[in-house]
């Protein structure tokens, strides 16, 4: 017994002292699986062409809260991107958004605020309009954020559902790009929070489209689903023409439809 | 008394490296290296209970893939998922009990808790444990992000939850 002991402290102290193994193969092997079958899933046989130069992707390395990780896709102007995939590889409904651009669009900087479920790769694809798709990664290190309750009951979260409000982060200025921030109040639960009264699962209940026009023009339509976060928000560009409404069109998987009216420029904030 | 000595050496030395301050009271915090000495020389049962693989949400759109990722643990472990739950059924609670009882057989072998990183789920189970009256219980907070950067071998992992598990039910 004394022998074995000795055995495990010499293991224990042997191990300790050796170098850091190097990230495994294992790992990084069932990585590159995982995303054959989630880009055919997705993009079918299309080729992925290297997005370097075309789009980014800024992430922290490391989240604080896996609930709430901001997002930049970066894309390269003057390219004529017409849509945006962002794929984070390990949340159970890994599409998490799918953004499309309209005429008025200004698409250079998108944020978004995302949920990760796990350790994962996140990528996203630029699509230009002659249907070429350009891919960029990027490894995130977060853990808990599908599962994290919302924060306050059910009926908290409930509350003010649907309230929007928008930030400009530009002065208005006609005919130059205006970068501005939508937050629309919405629980955005996914199904897999749990009540810890009741000890449910809270019903999914979640923001699947977003439309945003420019006096009813199209800046930009989202596909989106449970990978947002609670309280969802989006930072794009656009150029107006001229003064006008800002027009938010949201659905969520209920079937319930919110929608707000900015004029811009805003008379106050 | 000499294997007394010998034990709380091994102990300091489990307990010697974690970075983070993390406590277990009545019970012993693993890093890695210091797992898998434990795995080496004393076949400790393992007990993964991270949570259940999801349900899947209703009113997700139609060309929205629904692609749960399989769920991977350190090979040899038992995956009980929800038994970590901060307030678990009477049901859930006794179900456990009579699982840690035959898969530990005796109330001093060693049982190894472990979930996700910054998962609190397995230090809820451990500490139920020990309240149990398990004798050597340990903690592993790393958890399967920490055992799969050090470069160790996962296996794809099956849930053994209750038959009539109530936690599941819509």
């Amino acid at each position: 017994m004394k022998k074995a002991l000795f055995a495990v402290a010499l293991l224990g102290l042997v191990t300790t002292l050796a170098p850091p193994p190097a990230r495994a193969s294992d790992a990084a092997t069932a990585r590159a699986r995982r995303w054959h079958a989630l880009s055919e899933t997705i993009f079918g046989k299309r080729p992925l062409l290297d997005g370097s130069g075309m789009v980014s992707l800024d992430a922290p390395y490391r989240a604080l809260d896996a609930a709430l990780v901001p997002i930049k896709i970066t894309l390269a102007e003057g390219r004529n991107v017409k849509s945006v995939y962002l794929i984070i590889d390990e949340n159970p409904a890994p599409l998490a958004a799918r953004i499309t651009f309209g005429p008025d669009a200004a698409p250079h900087e998108l944020k978004l605020r995302v949920r990760v479920n796990d350790y994962t790769d996140m990528q996203a694809v630029a699509e230009t309009a002659d249907g070429k798709l350009y891919m960029t990664r990027r490894f995130i290190k977060a853990s808990g954020g599908c599962s994290a309750p919302v924060g306050e009951d059910d009926a908290a979260a409930l509350a003010g559902i649907g309230r929007m409000k928008l930030n400009l982060l530009r002065p208005f200025t006609v005919n130059s790009p205006l970068e501005a921030q939508l937050l629309i109040r919405h629980p955005n639960f996914n199904g897999m929070q749990m009540n810890q009264l009741t000890r449910l699962y809270t019903p999914a209940r979640f923001i699947d489209k977003v439309d945003i026009t420019y006096n009813g023009s199209l800046v930009l339509h989202m596909d989106s689903d449970i990978s947002l976060s609670t309280n969802p928000a989006i930072t794009f560009g656009f150029v107006p023409h001229g003064p006008g409404t800002l027009e938010v069109v949201a659905h969520d998987s209920q079937g319930t439809v919110f929608r707000h009216g900015f004029a811009l420029p805003l008379t106050s904030d | 008394m000499n294997l007394r000595l010998a034990a709380a050496a091994l102990l300091l030395l489990l307990a010697a490296a974690p970075a983070e301050m993390a406590k277990l009271p009545g019970g012993t915090v693993l890093d890695t290296p210091a797992l898998e000495a434990l795995i080496a020389t004393e076949h400790p049962v393992l007990i993964d209970v991270a949570p259940p693989p999801p349900p899947q949400p209703a009113g997700l759109a139609a060309g929205t893939p629904w692609m749960p990722a399989p769920h991977e643990d350190i090979p040899g472990s038992v995956w009980l998922p929800s038994v970590g739950q901060s307030t678990p059924t009477a049901a859930l609670a006794s179900w456990f009990r009579a699982r840690l009882a035959a898969l530990a057989g005796s109330p001093d072998r060693p049982l190894v808790f472990y979930c996700h990183i910054h998962c609190k789920l397995s230090f809820n189970a451990a500490e139920r444990a020990i309240g149990d009256g398990y004798s050597r219980v340990y903690w592993y907070p790393p958890g399967i992000e920490g055992w799969t950067e050090a470069g160790k071998p996962t296996a794809l992992a099956k849930p053994l939850q209750p038959a009539d598990n109530q936690e599941r039910k819509p």
